[in-house]
């Protein structure tokens, strides 16, 4: 039975992300321009700026169900709210997953094509690639609980907030010196961990959001 | 099927305190004003929001109700519905991987029916269109009990016959429980088996439907025949200009010993408007 709930829930999440508005708009234009952009860059900020954005319209899936109380309606079929929690983490993870393993082919096959010396290193590219998941993993430990307590309707300033929240804790535990093998470049192994430990606090947090909030 | 023994809920300016049951094979209405708690008890019975007391649903504790119970209830809501960014064509794939009996073909076919279209946003339908919506998805999947808050509101006269043909149609089938809400009494007269009354979040009637339109009249009195009044079978009386209007449970006394006194035949309206704005003897 809840193998049949998560496949609901999952069938609902992906006609909603291709009926949606504007996630799958966004996204294209965003990886369009990305591939662009990123022809004139060597470092890979490029790719999380990029990563970021179709991470938080991934996330933002949540916004379709919240808004206009449609959640209330939701738990009136076979879904538990524990069971509604874990499938949105699940599922925001792993199209955003999706989403970057399509961006890094596509992006390695067209800057080959485009950028004048060729695509990037591959090592530099698969760094970049790593700190993108782990800014999928922030978004989503940031925006989720947002979407779930207090709606949708300022999915906009959430959205920003977590882009703002996303930098500054890359930026900030990159650059700590946390230890002599862990040197400054290779931020992603230090962001990694607190990234997973944010996301199991948040998840615990919506759970607990979700159990007792009224619709 | 559905029980609330003395369940609460308190917001700032509204208590919602109620006892109420739906029992296996009836149709059972709630029916009260705007604002008397109908939607706030419907959200108390589905577990929506918490409250003090007991609610049990099939038997069961509401806290321990399973996903596969959830299948079989099939709900409308006055409030809430599919997300507004999905179309009916996608309902259709989402229904079939929630509930192991949802029936394709009769989902699609009442669709075509009431006119839904298949393809469009379900945020471009009509208050009406997303009504009908709930309520053919609620019945196209076997459900036992089938909790309904307003599902009339929005529909024409004809869409509100069909509906209620297609909630008799339902009740066909042995075991089946409906409880439904409607600001139009017609449609609980018509229906209910028994209609529980709310006012300011408490039930002040509860009665079965055929007992209520049987014997339950409202005598027009004058002064005068108030005075000489058998008062012990007066509901609720209220001044008027000729004189009182007194609600009465038994109306075969007041024929046999008051031939006089004219008499309104009871009726979801009047029973309710006087068990509201009347006072009590």
């Amino acid at each position: 039975m809840k193998g049949l709930m998560m496949k609901g829930l999952f069938v609902k999440d992906y006609k909603l992300l291709s009926t949606g508005p504007s996630a799958f708009n966004t996204i294209f234009v965003a990886v369009v321009l990305g591939m662009f952009i990123l022809t004139d860059l060597s470092s890979y900020d490029g790719y999380s700026g990029i990563n970021l954005i179709i991470a938080a319209f991934l996330v933002g899936i949540r916004s379709y169900d919240v808004c206009d109380n449609g959640l209330a309606y939701l738990f009136t079929l076979p879904v538990s709210r524990k069971g509604y929690v874990r499938e949105s983490y699940l599922f925001s993870f792993l199209s955003a997953c999706c989403s970057l393993v399509i961006y890094g082919i596509f992006d390695r096959v067209l800057t080959a094509v485009l950028r004048p010396d060729g695509p990037i290193p591959f090592t530099v590219f698969l760094k970049a690639m790593w700190e993108c998941f782990n800014i999928v993993l922030l978004m989503i430990a940031l925006l989720i609980p947002f979407y779930l307590f207090f709606g949708a309707k300022r999915r906009n300033s959430y959205i920003l907030a977590a882009v703002g929240v996303t930098m500054i804790f890359i930026s900030y535990i990159g650059s700590m010196p946390l230890c002599g093998v862990i040197q400054k470049g290779a931020r992603f192994l230090k962001t990694f961990p607190v990234s997973l430990l944010l996301l199991a606090v948040s998840y615990l947090i919506s759970v607990r959001l979700m159990e007792k909030k009224d619709f | 099927m559905l029980r609330l023994e003395n369940v609460r809920k308190q917001y700032k300016d509204f208590e919602l305190d109620i006892t109420m049951e739906v029992k296996p094979g009836y149709v059972t209405g709630l029916i009260g004003r705007n604002g008397a708690g109908k939607t706030t008890a419907f959200k108390a019975g589905l577990g929506l929001i918490r409250t003090e007391g007991e609610i049990t649903l099939f038997g069961k504790p509401l806290e321990k109700i399973t996903p596969a119970d959830r299948e079989k209830t099939g709900v409308v809501l006055s409030d809430s519905g599919f997300s507004g960014y999905l179309k009916v064509k996608d309902l259709v794939v989402i229904l079939r991987n929630f509930y192991h009996e949802f029936d394709e073909e009769y989902f699609k076919g009442k669709c075509k029916e009431f006119d839904i279209p298949f393809d469009k946003q379900i945020r471009e339908f009509s208050t009406g269109m997303k009504r009908r919506l709930q309520v053919v998805a609620a019945l196209s999947h076997n459900a036992k009990l089938l909790i309904m808050d307003e599902p009339t509101a929005g529909l024409d006269v004809i869409a509100r016959d069909e509906l209620l043909t297609m909630l008799r149609e339902y009740m066909e089938t042995e075991g089946r429980s409906v409880l439904l809400s409607s600001h139009i009494s017609g449609d609980l007269e018509g229906i209910c088996d028994d209609i529980y009354m709310i006012d300011d979040g408490k039930v002040v009637l509860h009665e079965e439907t055929d007992t209520l339109l049987d014997e339950y009249c409202i005598l027009k009195v004058t002064k005068e025949q108030y005075e000489t009044l058998d008062k012990s079978f007066i509901l609720r009386q209220r001044k008027e200009e000729f004189g009182f209007s007194c609600l009465t449970n038994e109306k075969q006394f007041y024929l046999e010993n008051y031939p006089d006194v004219v008499m309104e035949k009871g009726s979801v309206d009047g029973v309710m408007t006087m068990m509201i704005r009347g006072d009590g003897r």
